[in-house]
């Protein structure tokens, strides 16, 4: 069987022996379900928190930093919370309880707030589709991308947390470009529309640079989700090597090379956000969304 | 630990460290109303995640949104007395910001006398009644009356800082433009020397 790495598809082979599997002939891939459920949740959440000031306050208000649904329900971002615990040294009832809907999520599911709930991801997103479209090709190649320094946002986590200590003052959730662009009441809007344009600028040439390799929101929801219960699995026994799972994950994880090839059950990358792209990609409709709890 | 993984968490805390370090310059240089419930500008800070769950409770709109990206101030929710004072939610089982504060930056279950906004001040050169006029809008307005404002045997008003929360309703009420009495916010670094009864 010959393999041939068509232009559009710079990718890496993996050696033979690794997937010895056929290309498909005639596959086509369903429906994009996921893509879409995820690309209209996310939209949908942007919409009410921009329309913050005309909803009833009764029925929701806040912002990326902290909401309250239906006059009851707070939700907080989890880095917010944490980053006023070290900057106030003091631990409150209301925190916990408004943290816990975030961290729960998260320990269940994982960094699926980054695939269907924040604004910066749709919007970043998208600008990769465009960006591709324009461009007419998938670069960077994936090897590139596999290559990014994912461990970076870790540390950016750790300075966040060191910095509000020593500020005194929560400092990411002051500057988040998942908060700041986003959300309508008070701020600044050329200043806080900054920081948004620098990174479409920059994912331009690095795509999704951000989630992948700065973002210390993900950092923090990517620790707590190593053990979640919802993931990508891999069914099927017949796996086709057609990577498309591989070239089309927005956060560049090697999919087809690093999960289907060497036999695993489920992708336990701790920066899946959950967004079944390449579930919705896949030509022999072997990866699922839903419920696993092996780790390979 | 390998001296790549030590030298980059050294440049993160020292990164960290700077940031913070310029990010705490910012804070408390001028210090702002706060909502009831806040105890100093610097504990009200490092609590506040700038949700404005106290700006949209608020049943008089008294809290606004001050202008600015970064930390410190910018974005952070603040009392304009003269445009609209806080009335400790008057009549209602409870303050609504302090209901509504998700990191108890707004310190839960503070009563109305232990509401700690600023202290008010008066301006004895413009005040009304030492000018010889008889004003008695401060004293109407202030919501502890006879213990936050008295009056001297003349019929001038002074202060008693204990009981005053800085609430800001004698500001908005008085009769003078600008108003001869304003409240310092606490955290401020100015002092607040008590104003001795003649």
């Amino acid at each position: 069987m010959s393999r041939t790495v068509s232009a559009s598809l710079p990718i890496v082979e993996p050696a033979e022996s690794d997937c010895p599997h056929r290309r498909p002939r005639g596959a086509r891939p369903g429906f994009p379900f996921w893509t879409w459920a995820h690309r209209l949740t996310a939209l949908a959440l942007l919409l009410v928190f921009l329309c913050e000031p005309w909803i009833p306050p009764r029925l929701f208000h806040g912002n990326w930093n902290g909401a309250v649904w239906f006059g009851a329900w707070t939700i907080l971002d989890p880095l917010a919370g944490l980053e006023t615990i070290v900057a106030s040294r003091t631990l409150s009832r209301e925190l916990v309880a408004g943290m816990a809907t975030t961290v729960v999520a998260a320990l269940l599911l994982g960094r699926v707030f980054c695939g269907w709930v924040c604004p910066l991801g749709l919007v970043l997103e998208l600008h990769q589709s465009v960006r591709q479209r324009v461009q007419k090709t998938h670069p960077p190649p994936l090897q590139s991308r596999r290559t990014a320094a994912h461990g970076v946002k870790f540390y950016v986590l750790a300075g966040c947390l060191v910095g509000s200590a020593v500020a005194t003052v929560p400092l990411f959730a002051t500057w988040s470009p998942i908060n700041l662009p986003f959300a309508w009441r008070g701020e600044d809007r050329l200043w806080a529309l900054a920081p948004l344009a620098v990174l479409l600028l920059i994912e331009w040439w690095w795509p999704r640079v951000f989630c992948r390799s700065l973002c210390p929101l993900g950092a923090f929801y990517s620790l707590l989700g190593r053990w979640s219960l919802l993931r990508v699995r891999i069914t099927g026994e017949e796996r086709l090597a057609c990577r498309r799972c591989s070239r089309d994950c927005p956060m560049g994880i090697a999919v087809m090379e690093d999960y289907v090839c060497r036999g695993a059950a489920a992708i336990d990358d701790p920066d899946c956000t959950r967004c079944g792209i390449c579930t919705d990609r896949c030509l022999g409709h072997i990866l699922r969304l839903g419920w696993s709890r092996s780790r390979s | 630990m390998d001296r790549r993984s030590f030298l980059a968490a050294a440049s993160t805390v020292g990164v960290a460290g700077l940031t913070g370090t310029a990010a705490r310059r910012q804070i408390g240089q001028a210090a702002h109303l706060r909502p009831p419930g806040s105890r100093s500008e610097h504990q009200f800070l490092s609590q506040c995640i700038r949700c404005h769950h106290c700006v949209t409770s608020c049943p008089v709109d008294a809290l606004v949104i001050l202008p600015g990206v970064g930390p410190g101030a910018a974005a952070t929710p603040a009392i304009d007395a003269r445009r609209q004072p806080c009335d400790l939610c008057a009549g209602q089982p409870a303050m609504h910001c302090i209901d509504a504060c998700p990191t108890g930056a707004l310190r839960p279950g503070t009563t109305r006398r232990q509401v700690a906004i600023g202290v008010a001040r008066i301006d004895q050169r413009t005040c009304l009644p030492f000018q010889g006029v008889v004003c008695r809008a401060c004293w109407r307005a202030c919501p502890f009356s006879g213990e936050a404002i008295r009056h001297d045997a003349l019929g001038r008003p002074y202060v008693d800082p204990p009981h005053c929360v800085g609430c800001g309703l004698c500001v908005h009420a008085c009769l003078t433009e600008p108003p001869s009495i304003h409240v310092e916010p606490f955290g401020s670094k100015r002092r607040f020397p008590r104003e001795t009864p003649p």
